[in-house]
């Protein structure tokens, strides 16, 4: 469960935070968040093995990215750790700062529990439109789904939704096709 | 939970389908949804009784849609139940006193579940956008959220998420405030 646990807080008061929970500040407030539970870790450690050889390393795909798990971002004023960041070498030719990184992504992954939804959706997606993030993907292990969000006029349109077993080719990875039941523990809905 | 139940089905394979449980036909696909949890019903209640009382009876708020409950539309081949559905008036002036509508909704609402989020998103959505559906609302009483969307070029545009507490005017129906607070059972978050 993400949690408000301060209101008028400062990247001090992030600095703070224990080391066994993921904070966040958005807006002045202070969330913070547990470690991600199982669904949620299988789904994030999955996803990272699957886009990083193609698209970071160049193995099997056509590389030109940075793949990253659960870097902080500083955009404005705010502070934000999603579960994956993708940042193309092109617009990002050094490797981020991954614990204060004040280049927006060009792609974010945020895979959801019951706790973050709302964050992720209300708070954040505002966020990253103002920040010009280009893709989106909110991946919800308890439902099976994959939405892709990409910005265009500094609003989301939805590229598509997924889930189960689908196999998809999904933007800005649409190089590669993904197999979205590696991605869950318990077995794909059909 | 949402089973698919029979491929290949048609309309006679629907009517058979026993009355306690949903049933809808996507892709000459059958799928059935058990009848609504209380907290589900909950929200489709208030949310539909506030939205007819000002919309279709024009009390504090300007009329002019049909918002009705629970109704069978068949669009096409594809035969759906969503929550809530509306039309506006100059498009349907008289409702029929068949069992169904083959007229699409200007507006739909699905409230969603974990069991049914898979379904509402990844097959119902994109026959909306296919029959030009305008406006779609996702529910979710779970995490309390309220998302809109718009269709654009038989796209679907992300125009806010809302949750909690918030005071709402979204489309189609920002002529008026609503408070979401007042749709889930346990009150909003603290």
């Amino acid at each position: 469960m993400t949690e408000l646990a301060l209101r008028h807080a400062t990247y001090e008061d992030l600095l703070k935070v224990p080391d066994n929970l993921v904070a966040e500040l958005i807006d002045g407030e202070l969330y913070t968040s547990p470690r991600p539970g199982r669904d949620h870790a299988r789904t994030s450690s999955v996803l990272g093995a699957r886009l990083t050889p193609p698209f970071d390393i160049g193995d099997g795909g056509p590389g030109g990215w940075w793949i990253i798990d659960e870097p902080e971002l500083h955009l404005g004023r705010h502070a934000l750790v999603p579960d994956l960041g993708g940042w193309r070498r092109e617009r990002t030719p050094e490797y981020p700062n991954t614990s204060g990184c004040e280049v927006p992504p060009d792609w974010v992954c945020e895979v959801q529990s019951p706790g973050t939804a709302r964050i992720d959706r209300v708070k954040k997606l505002p966020i990253y439109a103002e920040h010009a993030v280009q893709h989106i993907w909110l991946i919800d292990p308890a439902t099976q789904t994959l939405e892709v969000l990409r910005l265009e006029e500094g609003r989301w349109v939805i590229a598509g939704n997924y889930g189960g077993d689908d196999v998809v080719r999904a933007e800005p990875f649409e190089a590669i096709e993904l197999a979205l039941s590696a991605l869950w523990i318990e077995p794909a809905a059909k | 939970m949402t089973d698919l139940v029979l491929r290949c089905a048609t309309y006679e394979d629907l009517l058979k389908v026993p009355d306690h449980l949903v049933a809808e036909l996507i892709d000459g696909e059958l799928y059935t949804s058990p009848r609504l949890a209380p907290r589900h019903s909950n929200v489709m209640t208030l949310l539909g009784s506030d939205l007819n009382v000002r919309f279709q009876r024009g009390r504090g708020g300007p009329g002019g849609w049909w918002i009705l409950d629970m109704l069978q539309l068949r669009l096409a081949a594809e035969s759906l139940v969503p929550d809530i559905v509306g039309w506006r008036r100059e498009r349907l002036p008289n409702l029929p006193d068949t069992a169904t509508i083959d007229v699409a909704p200007d507006w739909v609402c699905e409230v969603q579940s974990p069991s049914t989020a898979l379904f509402d998103r990844v097959k119902k959505l994109p026959v909306y956008a296919g029959q030009g559906v305008q406006h779609v609302w996702l529910v979710d009483p779970a995490v309390r959220t309220l998302e809109v969307l718009r269709l654009e070029n038989r796209r679907w545009i992300l125009l806010g998420n809302y949750s909690d507490d918030d005071i709402v005017r979204a489309e189609p129906f920002e002529a008026v405030q609503i408070e979401l607070g007042a749709l889930w059972i346990d009150g909003p978050a603290s």
